[in-house]
């Protein structure tokens, strides 16, 4: 597996050198505001910020016909899989550190931040990114990546729509629809990893009746 | 005789498509180049695919090394090596990226080989794939192929577009390959003169099927075309030759062995065959 994540970091590091710049950039932005209120969402963008790039990367597998030639390398299928879901797991991870990186500027800017919009801010981007892939990966396998963009907007709207339900649902609880309350952030998460861990069944199922040409 | 890849009855259909793989059997001998020939759309990428498992198939046996090759038993494919005719490898890569690569998935992946190679080449190291011409990019395939101990050679039209000197390059490779007789290839191309030049075995496939497999020097010096009016083709009789056309006011017969034929008939003109002609004939020809 070693060997594949190596190539899908090699395909993706100009994406990934671009995502850096720009979530380096976005930490260092705490330094100068004045108010807190734009914090959360950079959190979120953040972690949200490298997974973006997997479709472009994965219609690249797809006209450079890597797709086919990696099937006749001495691995199973699964792991072919595999490595795209640690990969994914990886650049949600680098977007988390970069996240954590603003949170140090914060401290440093003086700024204090309500606990539970942190938390929040954390359950919206990893909510994001986790369905995003979930949804995007077993999709772009099936039909191909020729509307890798439609794709990419469809996953994150659906990421959002759950978002949505969940509050809805948890309304109860949380005195009234509040997208933004914190337990809306943590299970919104949770059944989004939980997604993540059927969408790489699905996916295994999706490559092994699929044929390359 | 060893064989190190069997094919057996494979049939394979597409959806959505008539065409399919009809009943498809060929063996490739241990230490030999077996040339795979037909015309385009004939099946031989996708007896290729069948082979590798990138495609289904609906019915037959494949072996290679005696062993059918599954997703479960993937450790047979370190010991094969494939240049399929497209770029094969990720364009952000560079030669030296996809040893790295390799390194990792492969068993005995060679380093020095690959470098050896690439530089004998003469593949730029550090020129990502995307920028490589078609011949630099097919060149880099070869040597990836070559350099994980593999002792099966599949090359789906890797020399097709290269210019006659690169072409010569690979060609050299290949008979390299296959000196201590314990390697093989099946190697692909509708450049015929190419495998004229390297292979012992030719194995013609046209609309699915397989028309013919021979060896080489059999085709080249036992078989022959025999040239004739349409009244002296009257008096040949059907077992005489496997293919024939008409041209103009003289009829063509492909014929499997040419000595024999001239004694009977000393009036026929018969000349040598090149592999295009065969192809040409059994194509194109009635029986």
């Amino acid at each position: 597996m070693r060997g594949l994540l190596r190539n899908n970091f090699y395909s993706m590091a100009s994406n990934i050198r671009l995502s850096l710049i720009m979530a380096g950039f976005l930490s260092l932005v705490p330094l100068v505001l004045k108010e807190s209120a734009a914090i959360p969402m950079i959190l979120s963008i953040q972690i949200f910020l490298f997974v973006v790039n997997t479709g472009a990367s994965l219609r690249v597998d797809e006209t450079s016909k890597w797709n086919k030639f990696e099937l006749t390398l001495p691995i199973r299928r699964r792991t072919i899989i595999g490595a795209k879901y640690v990969s994914f797991t990886l650049l949600i991870l680098l977007g988390v550190m970069m996240s954590l990186l603003t949170l140090g500027f914060v401290y440093v800017a003086g700024f204090e931040l309500d606990p539970k919009i942190v938390i929040y801010s954390y359950g919206f981007g990893l909510t994001l990114s986790i369905t995003l892939v979930s949804l995007m990966y077993p999709i772009m396998l099936k039909i191909g990546t020729e509307k890798n963009e439609l794709v990419v907007f469809f996953s994150g709207f659906a990421a959002i729509g759950m978002m949505l339900v969940l509050a809805a649902l948890l309304a109860p609880v949380t005195g009234g629809m509040q997208l933004r309350h914190p337990l809306v952030g943590m299970i919104s998460s949770c059944m989004a990893t939980i997604l993540f861990v059927i969408s790489y069944f699905v996916s295994v199922h999706i490559h092994r009746k699929k044929e390359f040409k | 005789m060893n064989y190190c890849l069997e094919v057996k009855n494979l049939s394979t259909a597409y959806a959505g498509s008539h065409f399919h793989l009809d009943n498809v059997s060929f063996s490739v001998p241990q230490g030999s180049i077996m040339g795979f020939v037909g015309e385009n759309g004939a099946g031989k990428t996708t007896t290729f695919s069948s082979i590798l498992n990138t495609i289904r198939r609906d019915s037959g046996k494949i072996e290679i090394f005696g062993e059918e090759m599954t997703d479960e038993q993937p450790d047979i494919r370190n010991h094969i090596g494939v240049v399929f005719d497209a770029i094969n490898f990720p364009g952000d890569l560079t030669a030296d990226k996809l040893a790295a690569v390799f390194k990792d998935i492969y068993q005995k992946w060679d380093d020095d080989l690959f470098q050896n190679l690439i530089r004998r080449l003469q593949v730029p190291a550090h020129i990502k794939v995307k920028d490589l011409s078609r011949g630099m990019t097919m060149k880099l395939a070869t040597a990836v192929a070559m350099s994980h101990g593999a002792k099966l050679l599949l090359l789906d039209e890797a020399t097709s577009g290269l210019d006659p000197v690169v072409r010569e390059e690979m060609l050299d490779l290949f008979l390299e390959f296959v000196e201590d007789e314990e390697h093989s290839i099946l190697m692909s191309s509708h450049i015929t003169s190419d495998l004229e030049k390297i292979a012992d075995y030719i194995t013609f496939i046209h609309n699915g099927r397989i028309i013919l497999t021979e060896k080489k020097d059999t085709l080249l010096y036992k078989y022959g075309i025999a040239r004739c009016k349409s009244e002296q083709f009257q008096i040949v009789d059907k077992l005489e030759y496997l293919a024939y056309r008409k041209r103009g006011l003289q009829i063509e017969m492909l014929i499997s062995d040419k000595a024999k034929f001239a004694k009977k008939h000393r009036e026929i003109i018969i000349d040598d065959i090149t592999i295009d002609e065969i192809m040409l004939l059994l194509v194109k020809g009635d029986q």
